[in-house]
């Protein structure tokens, strides 16, 4: 087949570029295009969910790590899954190695199955299915409890083809590889390695039926199918199960490495099921059972002078791995625009913060809550607030997300309630395992809250990583030169807000509406200003009017004012038109009070129309006021 | 000749690599610092190598550790005694000490700093103990073990693992195991949630039974197996968690209500034995002759009308105070005399729990804080030790440090006590081993030896309820998860018999 290509690409040197093509170019170029776009969306399209996901993972340079990944079956596998994700870190950096690694495999793919250039994407196939086991992810980011998850099938379906290789080209090798493979590649690569031995074994028998083997060889691949069977059921469970791992149960053995806590024993969390995460994982060894089967069957294949046959192969290969990989590729907006917003909150760019809030029509309500933090941080909350998209997008995962396990702790952190911060890293670390972002919570929080030598056990632990080892250090030197912590700007607000008495509360889960009750029922002297604003801004939230007259009052009193902000004057207007008892003597704008005059007008107008209906004709005009969200934005959830 | 140049080669590399003692030094009149604190601690000569790294700086490092004409010279920041050579200093040093020499290095300058000693005990420690591992958590929990260490080496095994049962979404906790005489052929541990229930071992045949009854407050808690008799007392409680918005403490585990009742392993029947409800009452011991019940008890906060029970304490919990009470039991009838206050620590503002009789009868080992029952999230806890004899207490300064201890219990003989603490980083409890003279005062306690000196900076679990076995669990993991797979036998309830 190779010396084919050679003569197509020799026949036609003289001729134009498209007229040299050949069926072996066409599949490298539409390869190569693969690749490249896809390193491209990863690089540069999803760059904040690819550092999001080393932030939700970790990898320590040190033995007691890998004692504690190696206790478990395929411990070994989630240990280098982990070492590559952290390359995200570095967004271009992560998606090159992982691509590289994805080429990595194709190349392995075509060589171990004998595939031909001119039928090259075929290798892409199972490069799709793995790359959408991943890609799919989302929100399970923060649920999937396997380190190194994100890498996990890629690495081991190139260890399992290493092997096949080994069993294809060295015959003599074949019984005893696929056997250690099965045996011992079970601890280091848990299920991958059990289906990879049964792919290997099928393979081989094919290559012995298709091959000029005696039926001798035959039978003995069709009974050596047999044993690699019986050793996938056995070794698990009867060898492993009662001799080595006494933490895993029974059931769950013979899928080490596979999120069966998460989609399998949680299935009925979901109701809506959770079987497509499963579908490329599922089908990965029958594309491998595929190509074994039509190893040695492609050279010539559509060679003749009837291409077509092969030029619609081609096409559906194609058009099958760009839909798969198109299908299961999470693009969900808000989970975007929450990743940014994260990692410009690590990078203290709160103007970038409020402003990647405007990238989504329908915010979840942790865009919102990062944002009027954002807000609150650059002076603006009483002022723009109300200015952002607004509302209570359902979260595109098909269970319940609850911000306590998400971005949550960022939110207490900056609101100064440090213990609860502290309180869910170690909550989630215990249920997912301690991720960089849970340990750079922790260092802040038990930093600012004075108990330095806890901040200092969560601080050595990231001097042990390769990327958090430098802000490891810098958070070192504040606990021992302390009196610098106060002075450093983005310590500022969580120190102001952290200036409350001891209490004894629960937050349920509900990071905002906890924050909300929270930052309500504080009534503190020291720098009462920035905690009264966000507890009008929370108050009108909850449009609670009680309340916002309440908080209204303290902020009033904390001192002079030069002026009330926007919304606060539009909620003042707003209150005491829907109150006539109510007066007040704070000064409103002339423009707030005309705006709000046409805007009760327009309503007027429209008596009886419901207001869902309503809701679109006024954003245009009255989208950043309060009044629309007072009456338009309705049914805020929070999780 | 080829290995006769080998053998040279290697002579050479050996030499060069084996560390000595530098013969020019200055002195720095001041002790290193290592990690873990090592120094000046008394040890068991049946203890696993004490492993420690100097903390001061340096380019190189030399630690020389004698006793008694033997000697061995390490190189390096960490010191880590093999096995055999840590055999050969304690045999050496039985009642006396080994000495530390530290020396370092800058810039090839050596410096020497003030020796310090491990004091090597005659009195021998149990051969294993036992303890559960768990994050530091408050409501979360995921992969939990209750695991037994061979104390003369760092083999550590799971005793049970949740995970060999567990499932989601349900989870499984596991807690409060607790053996009969520091024998493992009577045991026991509570499993929570899915399959729950109490996994018994009598005489080395272990079932699982269902503690709840109708007429008692909830299925057994704390355990205590009674040393003589086939009983076993149970603090049952209503407990829930609350968070401190500030406090360094965290978190405050309360009790809504507690009793104690007695379970008696022959008839498979419970009692109750305190169920005041005006009281909380918690923590039950035995006397060494199973003759007398001690426990812990609190008056319950004064709540307003209408207000429910978990509000009242949670506005009032610092005025949640336990004393140490106790009550003769009569092992012929089952019935129990009257209460009697042995330490009152309500009186004094204090609130004290876990208490732990001495196997010799004399001493009453407890841990004692501000306020509430749940001890190991306060740092101000403290162990202290009452002469039961004489009514005095004392702090075991020794072994205390300023942030929670907790968690105590004794070694077999009453020589060694185990308790947990939280010095290290105020977070993850810790093991602790302290000598008890014949005073009933303690040594300077050291840390539970691992094989590596930094094991605790990375391990992410606490431990939690140590107890002392004189032998190991014979029951593997796999067979104790069969049984918690079974049906839990329900056991009756019966009313209390008086005294008469």
């Amino acid at each position: 087949m190779k010396n084919t290509d050679k003569k197509d690409v020799a026949a036609a040197p003289a001729k134009g570029f498209f007229a040299t093509l050949t069926a072996a170019k066409v599949s490298k170029i539409v390869v190569a295009v693969f690749f490249v776009a896809v390193w491209a969306l990863l690089a540069f399209g999803e760059g904040a969910t690819l550092f999001r996901v080393a932030e939700q993972s970790l990898f320590l340079y040190n033995g007691h790590f890998l004692r504690e990944a190696m206790a478990l079956p395929a411990g070994f596998l989630s240990y280098i899954g982990a070492f590559f994700i952290q390359f995200f870190y570095y967004p271009v950096l992560g998606a090159t190695v992982y691509v590289a690694l994805l080429a990595a495999l194709y190349l392995l793919t075509k060589k171990v199955f004998d595939i031909p250039a001119r039928w090259s994407l075929l290798a892409l196939l199972p490069v799709a299915l793995v790359l959408a086991y991943s890609t799919q992810l989302g929100y399970w980011i923060f649920y999937i409890k396997i380190q190194g998850f994100y890498y996990m099938a890629l690495l081991s379906t190139l260890a399992s083809l290493l092997v096949a290789w080994v069993c294809l080209k060295y015959k003599a090798l074949y019984a005893p590889a696929v056997i250690l493979w099965a045996v011992g590649g079970y601890m280091l690569f848990g299920a991958y390695a059990l289906g990879g031995a049964v792919v290997i074994a099928v393979a081989s028998l094919v290559d012995r039926i298709k091959g000029r083997y005696g039926p001798l060889y035959v039978v003995s691949a069709a009974l050596m199918l047999v044993a690699v069977c019986v050793l996938v059921y056995a070794v698990p469970q009867g060898m492993y199960h009662y001799n080595i791992y006494s933490n895993t149960m029974l059931s769950h053995m013979p899928f080490a490495g596979l999120p069966v806590h998460q989609w399998v024993d949680n299935v009925e969390m979901y109701p809506n099921g959770i079987f497509e995460y499963w579908l490329p994982i599922a089908l990965l060894p029958v594309a491998y059972l595929l190509l074994a089967l039509l190893r040695g069957s492609l050279a010539d294949s559509g060679s003749g002078k009837k291409c077509w046959p092969y030029a619609v192969a081609q096409v559906v290969v194609a058009a099958c791995v760009v839909a798969f990989t198109a299908v299961y590729w999470y693009g969900d907006v808000n989970f975007d625009v929450e990743n940014k917003q994260n990692k410009a909150m690590w990078d203290e760019d709160w103007e970038a913060v409020a402003a990647y809030a405007m990238d989504s029509k329908l915010p979840t309500r942790q865009i919102v809550l990062n944002k009027n933090m954002a807000l609150l941080k650059l002076g603006r909350l009483g002022e723009d607030a109300f200015k952002y998209p607004d509302g209570s997008s359902d979260i595109a995962h098909p269970g319940v997300v609850h911000l306590t396990q998400t971005g949550g702790m960022m939110n207490y952190y900056q609101y100064g309630k440090f213990n609860f911060c502290y309180r869910w890293c170690i909550e989630n670390a215990v249920e997912y395992g301690w991720r960089a972002e849970y340990l750079k919570h922790a260092v802040r929080c038990m930093l600012l809250s004075g108990q330095h030598k806890l901040a200092m056990r969560y601080i050595n632990i990231l001097k042990e990583t390769l990327f958090y080892r430098s802000w490891a250090c810098e958070m070192e030197e504040y606990v021992n030169e302390p009196q610098k912590i106060s002075k450093q700007e983005e310590f500022r607000m969580p120190l102001l807000m952290y200036k409350y008495p001891d209490a004894l509360e629960l937050d349920d889960s509900y990071v905002e509406v906890y924050l909300s009750k929270s930052l309500s029922n504080i009534h503190t002297k020291e720098d009462a200003r920035l905690y009264a604003e966000a507890a009008v801004v929370f108050a009108l939230v909850r449009k609670d009017v009680n309340l916002f007259w309440d908080t209204m009052s303290r902020y009033i009193n904390k001192g002079k004012l030069t002026r009330v902000p926007h919304h606060f004057q539009e909620a003042i207007i707003l209150f005491t038109n829907l109150n006539k008892d109510i007066t007040t003597n704070i000064p409103i704008d002339f423009k707030v009070k005309s705006r709000f005059e046409s805007f009760i007008s327009e309503v007027k107008k429209l008596k009886g129309m419901k207001e869902e209906e309503m809701a679109p004709l006024f954003i245009e005009e009255y989208g950043d006021t309060y009044w629309y969200f007072y009456f338009f934005v309705r049914n805020i959830k929070t999780n | 000749m080829k290995n006769i140049a080998l053998l040279f080669v290697s002579a050479v590399a050996m030499l060069a690599c084996t560390p000595s003692v530098p013969s020019k030094y200055n002195a720095t009149g001041v002790a290193p610092q290592i990690h873990p604190d090592y120094a000046d601690v008394t040890v068991p000569v049946n203890i696993a190598p004490l492993v420690f790294e100097i903390s001061e700086k340096g380019d190189d490092y030399v630690t020389r550790l004698s006793a008694a004409g033997t000697e061995f010279v390490f190189g390096g920041k960490e010191v880590a005694p093999s096995q055999e050579e840590w055999g050969e200093l304690v045999a050496a040093a039985v009642g006396g000490e080994i000495k530390a020499e530290v020396f370092t290095a800058i810039n090839d300058k050596w410096r020497a700093f003030n020796a310090f000693s491990i004091k090597v005990s005659p009195d021998t420690i149990d051969a294993y103990i036992s303890y559960r591992l768990i994050p530091p958590s408050y409501v979360a929990y995921e992969r939990l073990s209750i695991s037994q260490r061979k104390l003369s080496t760092y083999e550590e095994k799971d005793i049970y693992n949740n995970m060999l049962v567990t499932a989601e979404p349900l989870g499984q906790c596991i807690n409060c195991h607790a053996y009969k005489n520091h024998r493992t052929n009577n045991m026991q541990f509570h499993v929570r949630q899915y399959k729950g229930g109490t996994v018994v071992v009598n005489n080395g045949k272990a079932v699982k039974l269902n503690l709840a009854t109708d007429s008692t407050l909830s299925a057994g808690v704390y355990p205590a197996f009674n040393p003589k008799y086939n009983v076993i007392a149970y603090s049952v409680n209503k407990t829930g968690q609350i968070f401190h918005t500030k406090h360094a403490n965290k978190v405050e585990v309360q009790d809504s209500a507690s009793d104690i009742i007695l379970f008696d392993m022959n008839n498979l029947t419970v009692t109750n034995v305190a169920n005041d409800t005006t009281k909380l009452e918690v923590f039950p011991w035995w006397s060494p002759d199973g003759r007398t019940l001690y426990y812990c008890s609190s008056h319950f906060p004064k709540r307003a009308p209408g207000q429910s029970a978990v509000d009242a304490e949670v506005r009032q919990y610092k005025t949640i105070k336990y004393s140490v009470l106790r009550r003769s039991y009569n092992p012929e009838t089952g019935a129990f005399g009257a209460v009697d206050t042995v330490f009152n620590a309500a009186k004094m503002g204090k609130s004290a729990t876990f208490p732990r009789v001495s196997p010799c009868g004399k001493y009453l080992l407890f841990a004692m804080a501000e306020y509430g029952c749940f001890h190991i999230w306060h740092q101000d806890a403290d162990l202290y030790m009452m002469n039961l004899e004489t009514g005095d207490f004392w702090p075991l300064e020794a072994a205390n440090s300023q942030y929670a201890e907790s968690y105590h219990s004794w070694n077999s003989t009453g020589r060694w006590i185990l308790f947990a603490s939280r010095r290290d980083d105020t977070n993850y409890s810790r093991l602790y081993i302290a000598h008890i003279g014949d005073d009933g005062r303690a040594e300077k306690a050291f840390l539970l030896p691992q094989q590596n000196a930094d094991f605790y900076d990375f391990f992410d679990r606490s431990y939690n309820v140590p107890e002392f076995m004189v032998e190991p669990v014979q029951i593997t993991p796999q067979e104790f998860a069969e049984v918690v797979e079974q049906d839990a036998v329900t056991v009756k309830y019966v009313s209390p018999k008086s005294e008469n």
